[in-house]
């Protein structure tokens, strides 16, 4: 059977970010759109609008169960906040990387707002981690009970992947830092630039393990509607707090350009890149993931909120 | 020829623009984009034009077909038509009212 023309891969790519069951019901029928219409980009930008607007007002026959929204949002979120935590982590990182700490402390001392968008992504990575306990810490516990039943070990196998993962980052962090240069005062810039690339796709790929898994998890255990509203609850708390770790880089990045143009100018990003250019990065990962995160969050909260 | 920006407001509403498509007979996504390109000189981007059918069918006014391959018709159903022939009297008698205070004025070309 010929498989005949296909859609172009921007159009295909947006098209799979509607959700699953919008994708399931349209996707089809939209591909073979895209195939006889090709899209320009005001056609790929009616996508990406159609993609917000389906995933933050569904059509009542696509909504499915609350629990199961409740369920696949909230594995959503939390796969957008450790995919923020990461963010955050290599901003954290590069401010204090040498050979950029010690004048990034003294312009965070002389600049008010770079000390104060600092201090807000610590408040925003405190007020999420907390959220995670109220919502996440039961779910886990329900999930540990269930898994020590017998005739768990597709559960058990699933929550062994995290710290699995955890500990394969770890074993690469070790080799990485074996294979280092002698060390005189600090590891030399360029193996520093050189080892973020490998740290930094095991990161990624990390995190792609233990965001995957919580939504997994919650499909297998099945737990009550009271608990998944807790952390729906709890999720927008832990929107907010994205919100301000994403609006703290931003800020960040902003003031360090206009308020110290040679520590932006410097050359420590990856690759040699400018500091400022890797922020922006940074900072648009974050807002990325943040404005994903929100939009799980509200579908989230909508779904809990909902009467039964 | 494409409209012009700005002159779209609630006369281009997507649902309208579809239902007024498909009462011309059951037509797929492509032969929509098209049909509405040339009675109303509008071109629906995928997004919109799919926004614009899970909703008319979500609420009853249109309904899906069998698929012929990858594309799917849609037919208006009874009560999008009553909604149709509402929306379009509505349209119909403000744009009477509009040109007749127009010519009133001396203001149309």
């Amino acid at each position: 059977m010929s498989a005949g023309p296909r859609p172009g891969t921007l159009a295909a790519l947006l098209v799979g970010l509607y959700p699953e069951a919008w994708r399931e019901r349209y996707g089809e029928e939209m591909l073979a759109l895209v195939t006889d219409d090709p899209p320009g980009p005001r056609g790929l930008a009616s996508l990406a609008r159609g993609a917000v607007a389906a995933h933050l007002r569904p059509p009542a026959a696509l909504r499915g169960p609350r629990t199961a929204r409740m369920r696949l949002s909230l594995g959503a979120l939390f796969a957008c906040w450790l995919g923020l935590s990461l963010a955050g982590l290599a901003f954290q990182k590069m401010i204090e990387n040498v050979p950029f700490n010690t004048p990034l402390r003294d312009a965070s001392q002389r600049h008010e707002l770079i000390a104060f968008s600092h201090g807000a992504v610590l408040a925003g990575a405190l007020l999420g981690a907390a959220a995670i306990a109220v919502g996440g810490l039961p779910l886990l516990w329900l999930a540990l009970r269930r898994a020590a039943a017998p005739g768990q070990s597709r559960l058990r196998a699933l929550l062994a992947l995290p710290p699995l993962a955890l500990l394969a980052y770890a074993g690469l962090a070790l080799v990485v830092f074996a294979l280092a240069p002698e060390r005189g005062q600090g590891f030399p810039l360029d193996w520093v630039l050189s080892a973020a690339v490998p740290m930094t796709l095991g990161a990624v790929l990390c995190v792609l393990v233990c965001a995957a898994v919580p939504r997994a998890v919650l499909r297998r255990i099945e737990p009550s509607a009271r608990a998944l509203r807790r952390a729906a609850l709890a999720g927008i708390a832990l929107a907010v707090a994205m919100w301000v770790v994403a609006a703290g880089i931003g800020v960040y990045a902003l003031a360090l350009w206009r308020e110290a143009p040679a520590l932006a100018a410097q050359t420590t990003g990856p690759f040699g890149a400018s500091t400022g250019a890797t922020l922006a990065a940074n900072c648009a990962a974050a807002l990325a993931l943040t404005a994903c995160g929100a939009i799980a969050a509200t579908r989230a909260a909508r779904a809990a909120l909902t009467p039964a | 020829m494409p409209r012009q920006r700005g002159d779209a407001g609630r006369w281009s509403d997507p649902g309208v623009l579809v239902l007024s498509s498909l009462a011309g007979g059951e037509k797929h996504g492509y032969a929509i984009v098209q049909d509405v390109q040339r009675i109303a000189g509008v071109h629906l981007g995928p997004g919109t034009l799919y926004g614009a059918l899970a909703r008319l069918e979500d609420q009853g006014l249109i309904e899906a077909l069998l698929p012929e391959g990858r594309r799917r018709p849609y037919r208006i159903t009874a009560s999008g038509s009553r909604l149709l022939d509402e929306q379009l009297r509505t349209i119909s008698a403000v744009a009477a009212t509009g040109l007749s205070r127009l010519d009133a004025l001396g203001a149309r070309p």
